[in-house]
């Protein structure tokens, strides 16, 4: 047993870390921010993206979307989740890498059943066939992961799919309809 | 006013964890008169502190230390790193507990008389009965401000309890009610009544529900015999030469190891940090690690059969607004071997916010059956069912020698197989959880599998042989006079209860226990 002394802070394992290890996937947990959204994914808004290239950055909306389909959720919500994508390829050249070759990967799967690009395959089932041929890769494990903090643990999602979310600052739901189920 | 020891005082008493037992223990004893020195790993925060955010309330206060699985149950594959959904904070996990409080029954403190052999448990009659434990439980539900007792009204019933009830009353179930819960229905203690405020496990905002942190603490405190120190966590518990206990080495604040004195030390770290502690104090007196003669340190963890079953309807719910937990159906927890196991099961009402389902629900589930489900959350009901596991010798908690903390120790690998008679409960209670829901019109039910474990019990058990468990009927090592365990990791079984209630019952006995014995000077 030897004596430590860094701080507290220093010696906690990195949460993160800590996240992707426990199999929790929260990686990203409260980093939602409230950047404006964009109505429709423009080739401007994929340029501004520093470390994913413009087509990288078009599969991979369109694979956010075929994974967790919400059809009332706008694009903006899905280009939140590759822009939080894109800052944790910034940071990390393997994040880059794994991003970047999980594009190619799903290009070739694309290319071998449908003959042409994910993107460009029409049929949404077509499409979930080529991800269900991949499931057990690290890339899709790291964007389906990396989703469940990105879509539902955004208020802006929240709204959509009716969780009213805080309460405490509110009175609670005391009086705000806790028991007033009436169809019972 | 708080107290101030010396790290050389040698005539304190020691508790290592603040929760439901360790909590409660040095605040009785303190109250007692009895000089306590309370250390906790964590971090003392405050109810404005708490967030109404699931995650980042759970990054917050969590026991995110590294720990490692092994076995065939579900959370390893799942949830590899993060075994127990644990409190690292002045309060533990009273903090995120959603308050449901229940006493053992008889027949379940003779588990192995009830029961009888079944292959591969390792079962026990504990060494107590209820009807002495009665006396004890009617003190904590009068501490903790238990509904349905002491003349305490239930809470009311919220939304997710009204899908419960009338589901149970449609499949011909006879006890059901808003629970025997540790929340304020009325203000009492100096606390006010719950506000239906819904974020139970991330801290209650309004203080109703019972936590050591803002009960038994302050007044343990107030008593100007007990010193918390939270960010202290303990490292080694270390003897002399006759094999008593006369010390905690713990990390302070900064990382610096301490030695803090002690007549006596009580440990309840909760049922994983507790027999890591015992183990990691190995000496040359004590080469398996202390009070570890018996080689049942760590052995027959237990963590309660458990499961969900979250169900759509066509018309919302709301689930989420209001209390978490408040709702039970009690029927199905008798022992009635027909049923193809031994034991029984409650069935709780539960709810998640959007964040937590999305990661629990099914984890790993993507696609359009998915999002189905989310894009039907308001309608969304949900129940935990929760019962008897069979402890196993070999469920167990052990260090692993790959893995190191941040002081250098090695951490906890956490071990388990369900037992045949785990499956079959579970399997009988998704079926009954599932009719419930189809009963008031479920458009679809989910059979969600278990979170990180919550009710961690068992490893530090009780026993009237010493060959057979770590402590006595007190929570005294069998093998270490002045060396007690405090926490759930005492439990001889599991019981279908949430354990909390039992938790505390035992720290309020083992309170007396201690300082009759102080007085008498045989400790
Ligand atoms: C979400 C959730 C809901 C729950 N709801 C209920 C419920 O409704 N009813 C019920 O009965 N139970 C419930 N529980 C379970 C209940 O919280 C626990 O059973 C109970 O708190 C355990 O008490 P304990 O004293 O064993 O440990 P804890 O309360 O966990 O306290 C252990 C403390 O020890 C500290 N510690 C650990 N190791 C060290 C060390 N080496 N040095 C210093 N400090 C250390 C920890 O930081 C922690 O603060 C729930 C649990 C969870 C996670
Ligand atoms: S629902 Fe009641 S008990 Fe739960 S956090 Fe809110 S006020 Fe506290």
């Amino acid at each position: 047993m030897k004596d430590h002394d860094p701080s507290d802070e220093a010696m906690r394992p990195d949460r993160r870390e800590f996240m992707k290890k426990s199999g929790v996937a929260v990686a990203g947990a409260g980093v939602m921010s409230t950047t404006a959204l964009l109505a429709t994914p423009t080739d401007a808004w994929a340029q501004a993206l520093t470390a994913l290239d413009a087509g990288e950055v078009k599969t991979l909306l369109r694979m956010t979307r075929d994974v967790y389909p919400h059809d009332g959720l706008s694009d903006g919500i899905y280009m939140k989740v590759v822009e939080m994508l894109d800052a944790a390829a910034a940071k990390d050249p393997a994040t880059d890498k794994l991003l970047s070759d999980g594009v190619k990967e799903l290009n070739a799967a694309a290319r071998n059943r449908f003959k042409k690009d994910y993107t460009a395959v029409a049929k949404e089932s077509d499409r979930v066939a080529i991800l269900q041929s991949m499931e057990s890769t690290a890339f899709f494990q790291k964007i389906r992961g990396d989703m469940i903090a990105g879509i539902y643990n955004n208020p802006d999602v929240w709204k959509v799919l009716g969780y009213e979310g805080p309460s405490a600052h509110l009175g609670g739901y005391l009086k705000r309809g806790f028991d007033d189920i009436a169809w019972l | 006013m708080a107290a101030k020891y010396n790290l050389t005082d040698d005539k304190v008493v020691v508790v290592i964890g603040s929760g439901a037992g360790g909590g409660t223990l040095a605040s009785e004893l303190a109250i007692k008169g009895i000089d306590t020195v309370l250390l906790e790993a964590g971090n003392r925060w405050e109810i404005p502190d708490f967030e109404n955010d699931e995650w980042s309330n759970f990054v917050k206060i969590s026991w995110l230390d590294p720990r490692s699985t092994s076995g065939n149950w579900r959370v390893a594959k799942d949830f590899s790193g993060l075994p127990a959904w644990i409190v690292r904070a002045v309060g533990g996990s009273t903090i995120h507990w959603a308050g449901a409080s229940l006493r053992i029954e008889d027949h379940e403190f003779k588990a192995k008389t009830t029961y009888g052999d079944i292959a591969g448990a390792s079962l026990l009659d504990w060494p107590i009965t209820r009807a002495e434990l009665d006396p004890y439980y009617d003190r904590a539900e009068k501490k903790m401000g238990t509904t349905g007792t002491n003349g305490i009204p239930r809470l009311p019933g919220n939304n997710n309890y009204k899908v419960l009830a009338a589901g149970a009353a449609k499949m011909g179930y006879k006890n059901f009610h808003t629970g025997n819960m540790s929340i304020n229905s009325q203000p009492r203690d100096g606390r006010g009544s719950c506000q239906q405020i819904g974020f139970c496990f991330q801290g209650c905002k309004s203080g109703a529900k019972w936590s050591t942190l803002y009960e038994a603490i302050p007044k343990g405190e107030a008593s100007g015999k007990l010193e918390v120190r939270p960010n202290s966590m303990a490292v080694r518990i270390v003897h002399d030469a006759k094999g008593k206990v006369t010390g905690v080495e713990y990390a302070d604040k900064s990382g610096k190891i301490q030695l803090q004195k002690a007549r006596v030390v009580c440990v309840a770290g909760n049922s994983i940090e507790s027999p890591r502690l015992l183990l990691n104090s190995a000496s040359n007196m004590f080469k398996d690690g202390l009070a570890n003669s018996s080689g049942q340190v760590g052995r027959n963890y237990m963590r309660h059969m458990t499961g969900s079953v979250y169900a759509v309807f066509d018309r919302e719910v709301h689930m989420y607004r209001g209390t978490t937990m408040a709702g039970i159906v009690t029927d199905e927890s008798r022992h009635d071997p027909s049923r193809g196991f031994a034991g029984g099961y409650e069935m709780e009402t539960l709810s998640l916010g959007l964040p937590f389902i999305s990661a629990f629900l099914e984890p790993g589930m993507w696609g359009r059956d998915f999002t189905w489900a989310m894009d039907r959350y308001e309608n969304m009901a949900g129940m935990w069912l929760v019962g008897e596991d069979m402890p196993q010798a070999s469920n167990r908690v052990t260090l692993n020698p790959n893995l190191k903390d941040a002081y250098g120790l090695p951490v906890a690998n956490v071990h388990f197989d369900d037992h045949p008679n785990d499956i079959a409960m579970r399997e009988h209670a998704y079926q009954q959880g599932c009719a419930l829901y189809e009963s008031v019109g479920a458009v679809k039910t989910y059979k969600t599998p278990p979170y990180p474990s919550t009710h961690n019990l068992g490893t530090n058990r009780m026993s009237e042989n010493p060959r057979d468990g770590v402590v006595n009927k007190w929570g005294q090592t069998h093998d270490v006079k002045n060396l007690f365990v405090s926490d759930g990791s005492q439990f001889t079984t599991g019981a279908a209860e949430n354990p909390t209630l039992t938790i505390v019952a035992l720290a309020l006995r083992q309170a007396d226990y201690i300082a009759k014995q102080m007085a008498a000077k045989e400790l």
